[in-house]
């Protein structure tokens, strides 16, 4: 017995298994969608979740630790900070290698003595003669050598002390000696006018100095202003062995030259002596405070920048300065004085 | 289309993640803000203007496309920072065909250039669409053929966006200036410096850079101005 499917059926039957399969395979894929959907939705929950998380540990860690101080910033539409570690750093540089480099040449250094020599004479206390001696150095070249500077940072300024030696210091002159006879000495030694080359060397000295490094702006730059006075020591020479020799020798000169009583009155009033305490008071030298020299500090606001390759010029208008402990703040506010077209004006500062 | 926008929204988290876990390591670490930087910091409202200053800015994208950005808004209250910036997408054979959209992201890793003066670029990493039409109507299909081509989008964004000068110039030496008068001879020099930035933060509506200066030896040069 056969059966006859007639042709409808099986073509209603194919339609409806086929329809059935599309509706289970859209039923899966918008299932697996709504999964996927779900699991991505739910992905998204969590790194929302993580994220507050994590800018909240954020905002607590940030608060305590802030070593530049970044809180305490001024106000201002842009601000510069220089660290003080960093100021020290550019100073100590600034100061100590170029005093290194600082060269010296102390002019028309003298020294000038006089006096009335006496001596017990012929059973008398008499004045023998005048002495006159006198000491030119025309050129004294020397070379500064700093020590450690030592920063003290507030208010407006930085405080600074070192120590500054002068070495390599050098020069040559003359020594001019009077000595003129009065009364009965000059019938026993006469008259004495010698002038003798000499040379000698700076005594190495360390002396304190003492100053500040004031801070102040310059349109959009900070500028370390050094305030410091003249700067006023006493200079030592010492005179070469050949100098000395030739005082010594000098002096022997006019004693062999004269008689025994002059070289009795020389010797009495001992010359030598009196040279070496002249030399050894030293020279007072002033050197002018320009050896600091005004340092720009390395950030700067800048007054004008390109946009979209057209240089727009900015005013900027510092509104503080400031030195804390940890950093010098400089803070200004800007406004564009020339915009690059009108409708690309940027608006003025704090406009949102 | 909901999925799409999603994965993208995950994407973007991830990378809000990963950079928040970065920054949240080295904040509790201790090394967040190195402390021998030198600190810039600039407001939402400098940026914001200066980066408007640069707009409206078009481009065209994969030749069917035209991409005008108009506005620009700023914020600097997250960590990471946040650049919205937003624009039209309009077909370059019908202007009347177009979607509205807004792109996201922060602020790359700025550069100091030749002239010394700090360059930022706008790092965009999120391409949402408010709004499409078609001859005046919602369009579904059009929204998603600018879908398709939302990363071709930001790409275009991001290269033709001028970049951002901050008004800010680091320095690459301080220069000394000598004297050659009087009793004194201080030959004129210049300390050299090396910047490198080493952060990127945004903190309470600043943006701080900060910049690692190295210090060199001074060095003497031929007398000239100071500046």
């Amino acid at each position: 017995m056969r059966f006859q499917v007639p042709a409808g059926a099986l073509k209603s039957r194919t339609l409806v298994w086929l329809g059935v399969t599309v509706l289970a395979v859209v039923g899966v894929s918008v299932w697996a969608r709504q999964r996927l959907q779900a699991a991505t939705e739910g992905e998204i929950a969590r790194l929302l979740a993580e994220r507050e998380t994590l800018q909240r540990r954020f905002r607590l860690a940030e608060q305590s630790h802030d070593p530049l101080g970044l809180g305490e910033a001024p106000p201002g539409d842009v601000v510069i900070g220089l660290p003080t570690h960093l100021q020290e750093e550019l100073l100590t540089r600034a100061v100590t290698d170029l005093l290194g480099e600082v060269r010296i040449q102390l002019k028309d250094l003298h020294i000038h003595h006089e006096e009335d020599v006496r001596a017990h004479v012929l059973l008398a206390d008499r004045r023998l003669a005048h002495m006159f001696v006198d000491l030119d150095l025309p050129v004294l070249a020397g070379t500064l050598r700093p020590g450690i500077p030592r920063f003290r940072f507030g208010g407006n300024k930085i405080e600074l002390a070192l120590q500054i030696s002068i070495v390599e210091g050098a020069g040559h002159g003359s020594m001019h000696f009077r000595w003129d006879g009065r009364g009965l000495s000059n019938l026993i030694c006469g008259s004495l006018d010698i002038t003798r080359e000499i040379s000698g060397r700076v005594t190495p000295r360390t002396y304190d100095v003492k100053g500040a490094f004031v801070l102040s702006e310059d349109e959009d730059q900070i500028v370390a202003v050094p305030e410091f006075g003249d700067f006023v020591f006493r200079l030592e020479i010492e005179p070469s062995a050949a100098t000395w020799a030739m005082v010594d020798e000098t002096i022997e000169r006019l004693i062999s030259d004269r008689n025994i009583f002059c070289g009795y009155a020389v010797k009495s009033a001992d010359v030598p002596k009196k040279v070496r305490e002249e030399v050894n008071e030293g020279f007072e030298v002033r050197l002018p405070p320009k050896i600091f020299r005004p340092i720009r500090l390395p950030a700067a606001f800048e007054q004008s920048i390109e946009i979209k390759g057209r240089p727009v010029r900015l005013q900027a208008h510092p509104i503080a300065l400031g030195l804390t402990a940890r950093m010098l703040w400089f803070g200004a506010n800007l406004r564009a004085e020339q915009p690059p077209a009108a409708q690309n004006l940027p608006p003025p500062h704090g406009s949102d | 289309l909901a999925r799409r926008e999603s994965i993208a929204e995950v994407s973007v988290l991830r990378r809000e993640v990963q950079g928040l876990q970065d920054l949240v390591r080295a904040a509790e670490g201790g090394g967040l803000i190195p402390p021998r930087s030198l600190a810039v910091g600039v407001t939402e409202g400098v940026v914001k203007s200066l980066l408007s200053a640069s707009l409206p800015e078009d481009f065209a994208v994969a030749n069917r496309l035209r991409v005008l950005i108009t506005t620009a808004d700023v914020s600097f209250r997250s960590s990471l920072g946040l650049i919205t910036l937003r624009g039209r997408v309009a077909s370059l054979d019908n202007s009347d065909d177009y979607a509205d959209v807004f792109l996201t992201g922060g602020v790359a890793t700025p550069q100091v250039n030749s002239m010394g003066r700090l360059v930022v670029r706008v790092a965009l990493d999120r391409f949402e669409i408010s709004r499409v039409v078609k001859g005046g109507r919602e369009s579904r299909f059009l929204r998603s053929a600018v879908e398709t081509l939302s990363q071709q989008v930001l790409d275009a964004a991001r290269e033709g966006l001028a970049p951002v000068e901050i008004p800010v110039r680091i320095q690459q030496r301080v220069l000394v200036p000598g004297t050659m008068e009087g009793s004194v001879q201080i030959p004129s020099g210049q300390v050299p410096l090396n910047a490198m930035i080493t952060r990127v933060i945004a903190i309470s509506g600043r943006l701080w850079i900060l910049i690692d200066i190295s210090v060199g030896r001074w060095q003497a040069e031929a007398v000239r101005a100071a500046r």
